[in-house]
């Protein structure tokens, strides 16, 4: 009997405090922990338990997916840990699967050292609530935990900074790597299979921000997850504060690759009319079926002054999503018109043709999109939207 | 794997963040705790309902709609409510209505065209609000107890001949021929005018008035196009006719002054399936218009609610439902509001049962005795009614209601402010400026103090569990609590534009209360003892505009209270003449007693305030540093 696993994701808050700004310098984040506000409309965390507590929202598992704090910052990072856990208990005690991004070592050693990740180290149960878990994550930069459902592989893919010049990229080393292969085949082959890290496995985006920091060795990382060896793959990452959902370069097994936008941080000008400050919840079908992972997710933004809502056009990843099929867009739209010329009305909502085309509630939001423009330009159909969701189709 | 998580908008954490606008109806409707005005709103009546911030405005005309009502009968809280008779279609005011207004006038539109493009876009507004009412109509599943009007049920070819009509009717191109397609298309009418507008700046002024007379969105009739619609709506459903629409317009104090008079002159519109339920601020300039065409309507008798509580008895009942409804929902277990929050040591003539015990009682004897030693002045008044303290303590029947329990409130505060008169210098300060003693504390005072306003309920309510674990909250948390509260109050108080009142120094509408809340602590904790002090105060006909603009504000943000005469009317079409006091959450930061005090002039107060040069006295939160 197929259940689900529910996902919370949130990534890249960037918190940070209002002295270590230099005079002039704009705010990283829309957390600003010397005096933080409790307005959803002020601080996407009240914000979040505000949607949380509307919405009756719950999930397994609250994936964060690094940079906690901006440059690195000890007061933001233990106010982002302290929400961060907070949010997972007001999720339904949801386990947290947590990794480190390069804002969360002090890579430069402003506030310790010659030891990057002091203030990671100081938190309580940071990453797992295991110290066992948590000295294999420092010194191995690769721990796999296994839940009823879901075996999660959690990777240090900041794990080099504060090491020359590594703080400009990611990394996954040939010995984490063959560490990871080591675990993988040590544990169980029958789960769902998610691995999370900071940084980008391979650029995406449409923009160029000049970004040389996705994770060297990141082909290396998805050619072990292609393979299929160790199952199908939910690859969940941060750091570019660009949300999308995109398959892997190669083959039908490679990996799904949720790239979750940022929490809270003020997006680059260059992001600021294509993406949103975003909350994500997945869902996972278990058990795990044959081929690429399958799944939905419901996506929100958050406004500043208003709080979350459901995420609008231009938000970065659309309210209702999904991820798993592997019918382009154009064959759905085909079969979508099939669908609907069958029924003989002249619109129809859209939960209809979910029913009659499951394939769409897989489908991404890049294969949707191509989807509806060519259900209207080679059919005449027309898909209404209101509030983010996809309610009907029809033709005049 | 995942918990249920049954938590609605009743675990709101912030003070002042709950705003019912941007909840959805149906997640309103899951913790609604009805006040006994809801009764009142869901008669076929015109209603005007009037409150300040935080009310519970909103959420009452929400609770009108057919969203709200659809899984009303899952909700405890409202069964053996009256039905709703009628169809609610909700309509918020936009904020930005009012920015469009000065927008257009700067691009250089004349008055005219700029009210008419914003007219535009409220009637359009209207028009998908009732559009999406007959959609929840459309969309129910099972008919809940409490909507009396059936689900209406259309063939798909019914739906789209409706639609089209619709569409010829209102000047919209659809592309889908439904009720969601007609809803899109009036959001893309929408756009289109502002569209409009922007094209029409860069066109000659000369033609410029035919063409907004040309265009179909502009200078249509609401009430007309509305009428329109609802004949077509029956002309498909046959079994609708007969029924009655409420528009329920809320926040209309946002509403730039151009749509309230179009809206006023919608009013006089004969169609009696429609009703009108409008939700404004305590005081505007023109209530008292609305309430006059309200009455004047033909066909309907129209009501008049007001959602403040100028005597704390009125309002008290209802706070302690919403706060043990809080309680409930936090701790999944049905606790005893008051096992948690204790008793308290203020009096409260309720006829809602309040619990007290022989502490209670022994701990308020303490502050008589307490004040009798360091009070001279109250140490006469015993004495004028027996001959030691214990003696006036074991007073019993008439003169102990009227001589001990009548000033039990002013015993409490004196006790706890005054500094004793063995202990203070001629001319200094009589009233002490440490923190809040936990006078305020306990189940029925805290419920006073929250005066009847869910958001500061579900705020305070939810801050006080949040820390609370599992037990009783104690007294020093509580009073935590409420100084945090009034703080951020205060905080609102200072975003509010205010004008420069004579004889008031700091600008801002702060000073005022800080002015009002200082005389009345003087009266009250330091001047000679009397039964019956000054703690409220009158607009008299001296009044300066200035204090007038001032006193309006500050009631339309709660910070004071209107107080009917016993039996009057509740709202208030003029200031002069009229009964107000503080707030009790902010009057708990004065030192105040939780109950109504005698009124002076307010001329007289301010007047007095000036001479003294108290207007600028620091209040007791900048004594404290709070």
């Amino acid at each position: 009997m197929t259940s689900h696993v529910k996902i919370a994701v949130i990534s890249d808050i960037h918190a940070y405090t209002a002295a270590q700004l230099e005079p002039g310098e704009l705010r990283p984040s829309f957390v600003e922990v010397s005096n933080p506000s409790d307005l959803p409309g002020q601080n996407p965390f009240s914000a979040l338990k505000a949607l949380i507590d509307q919405e009756s929202l719950t999930a397994d598992f609250l994936v964060c997916a690094g940079d906690m704090g901006d440059k690195a910052h000890p007061d933001a990072i233990r106010y982002s840990w302290e929400r961060v856990r907070a949010l997972a208990k007001q999720l339904g005690d949801a386990t947290i699967v947590v990794t480190s991004g390069n804002h969360d070592l002090d890579s430069r050693y402003m506030y310790n050292d010659y030891d990057a990740k002091a203030t990671l180290q100081g938190l309580e149960e940071y990453p797992f609530d295991s110290g066992a878990k948590n000295n294999e994550y420092w010194a191995r930069n690769a721990v796999v935990i296994e839940t009823e459902a879901v075996r999660w592989a959690v990777l240090n893919s900041a794990a080099y900074h504060g090491y020359a010049e590594e703080w400009k990229h990611g990394r996954i080393s040939k010995r984490t790597l063959a560490y990871l292969e080591e675990l993988l085949k040590s544990t169980s082959q029958d789960k769902l299979n998610v691995l999370v890290c900071h940084h980008h496995v391979y650029k995406i985006g449409s923009v160029d921000l000049g970004d040389y920091s996705a994770m060297e060795a990141g082909s290396a990382l998805l050619q072990l997850l292609e393979s299929a060896k160790y199952g199908n793959w939910l690859v969940i990452h941060g750091h570019r504060h660009w949300p999308s959902v995109t398959y892997a370069p190669g083959s039908n097994s490679s990996p799904v690759v949720f790239s979750a936008g940022s929490l809270s941080a003020v997006l680059y000008d260059e992001l600021a009319d294509k993406a949103r400050n975003q909350f994500y919840i997945l869902e996972l079908d278990t058990p795990p079926q044959a081929g690429r992972m399958r799944g939905r997710f419901k996506a929100w933004d958050w406004v500043s002054d208003e709080g979350f809502s459901p995420a609008q056009a231009r938000s970065g990843l659309p309210h209702d999503g999904g991820f798993g099929s592997t019918k382009a867009g154009s064959t759905l739209a085909d079969d979508i018109h099939v669908a609907f010329g069958s029924l003989g009305d002249q619109f129809a909502p859209w939960s209809k043709m979910v029913e009659l085309v499951p394939d769409l509630l897989h489908s991404t939001p890049n294969d949707m999109a191509v989807c509806i423009s060519r259900l209207d330009t080679h059919y005449g159909l027309i898909v209404l939207e209101h509030n983010g969701r996809r309610h009907q189709i029809g033709r005049a | 794997m995942s918990m249920t998580n049954s938590e609605g908008v009743l675990t709101q954490d912030a003070f002042s963040s709950f705003n019912a606008r941007a909840v959805p109806a149906r997640v309103l409707a899951k913790d609604f705790i009805p006040p006994f005005q809801f009764a009142t709103l869901t008669r076929r009546a015109h209603t005007v309902i009037v409150g300040p911030r935080g009310s519970g405005k909103t959420t009452l005309l929400k609770m009108l709609t057919p969203e709200a009502l659809r899984d009303s009968d899952e909700s405890e809280s409202l069964q053996g409510q009256p039905g709703v008779g009628f169809t609610g279609i909700f309509v918020p005011t936009d904020i930005s209505w009012s920015a469009q207004l000065d927008a257009y006038r700067e691009l250089g539109f004349s008055d005219s065209q700029a009210s008419s493009l914003v007219y535009a876009s409220f009637t359009t507004a209207v028009l998908r609000a009732f559009v999406s009412a007959v959609h929840q109509r459309v969309t129910i599943q099972t008919q809940p107890r409490l909507l009396l009007v059936p689900k209406l049920a259309f063939e798909p070819s019914t739906e789209a001949s409706l639609a089209r009509s619709w569409a010829d009717s209102w000047g919209l191109t659809l592309r889908i021929p439904s009720l969601l397609g007609v809803r899109a298309a009036l959001s893309q009418q929408l756009v289109e005018i502002g569209q409009f507008a922007t094209k029409e700046r860069h066109l000659s002024v000369e033609d410029r008035g035919k063409r907004f007379a040309d265009h179909p969105a502009l200078d249509r009739p609401l009430m007309a196009e509305l009428s329109a619609g609802l004949d077509s709506l029956e002309s498909v459903s046959p079994e609708s006719i007969g029924e009655r629409w409420a528009l329920l317009f809320d926040e209309l104090e946002l509403a730039p002054a151009e749509i309230r008079a179009e809206l006023l002159r919608s009013l006089r519109s004969v169609d009696e399936r429609f009703l009108f339920k409008l939700s404004i601020s305590p005081f505007g300039a023109d209530l008292d218009q609305f309430t006059s065409a309200l009455s004047a309507m033909p066909g309907h008798d129209h009501d008049e609610v007001s959602l403040s509580y100028g005597r704390k008895e009125e309002g008290i009942g209802f706070s302690l439902e919403l706060m043990a409804a809080i309680l409930a929902r936090r701790r999944h277990k049905p606790d005893d509001l008051a096992f948690v929050l204790g008793p308290s040591d203020f009096p409260v003539e309720s006829t809602v049962a309040v619990p007290t015990n022989g502490s209670t009682e022994a701990r308020r004897n303490r502050y008589f005795r307490a004040l009798y030693r360091d009070d001279q002045t109250f140490k006469r008044y015993v004495h004028r009614h027996s001959q030691s303290i214990e003696e006036f303590l074991a007073l019993e029947g008439d003169s102990r209601a009227q001589f001990v329990r009548k000033v039990t409130p002013i015993v409490i505060v004196r006790s706890a402010f005054r500094i004793p008169d063995d202990s203070f210098a001629a001319g200094s300060r009589r009233y002490k400026t440490r923190k809040n003693p936990d006078i305020y504390r306990g189940l029925t005072s805290l419920a006073t103090v929250l005066e009847g306003n869910p958001r500061y309920i579900i705020g305070v309510m939810n801050e006080l569990l949040d820390e609370a674990g599992q037990g009783k909250i104690g007294g020093p948390r509580q009073t935590a609590e409420i100084t945090r509260a009034a703080n951020r109050f205060r905080a609102l108080l200072t975003t509010i534009p205010a004008p420069v009142v004579p004889g008031i120094r700091r600008r801002g509408l702060l000073p005022i209360i800080d002015m009002l809340g200082t005389f009345f602590r003087e009266r009250i904790v330091a001047d000679d003892f009397t039964p019956d002090p000054i703690g409220s105060f009158i607009v008299d006909s001296h009044v300066s505009d200035e204090i007038l603009a001032a006193i309006g504000s500050l009631l339309n943000a709660g910070a004071l209270v209107y107080v009917p005469e016993p039996g009057g009317v509740a709202i208030l079409t003029s200031l002069r003449g009229k009964r107000f006091r503080l707030n009790y959450l902010l009057a708990s930061q004065y030192g105040m007693p939780l109950r109504l005090e005698r009124e002076q002039s307010i001329s007289a107060i301010v007047e007095r305030q000036r001479i003294k040069g108290d207007s600028n006295q620091p209040s007791i939160f900048e004594i404290l540093g709070d």
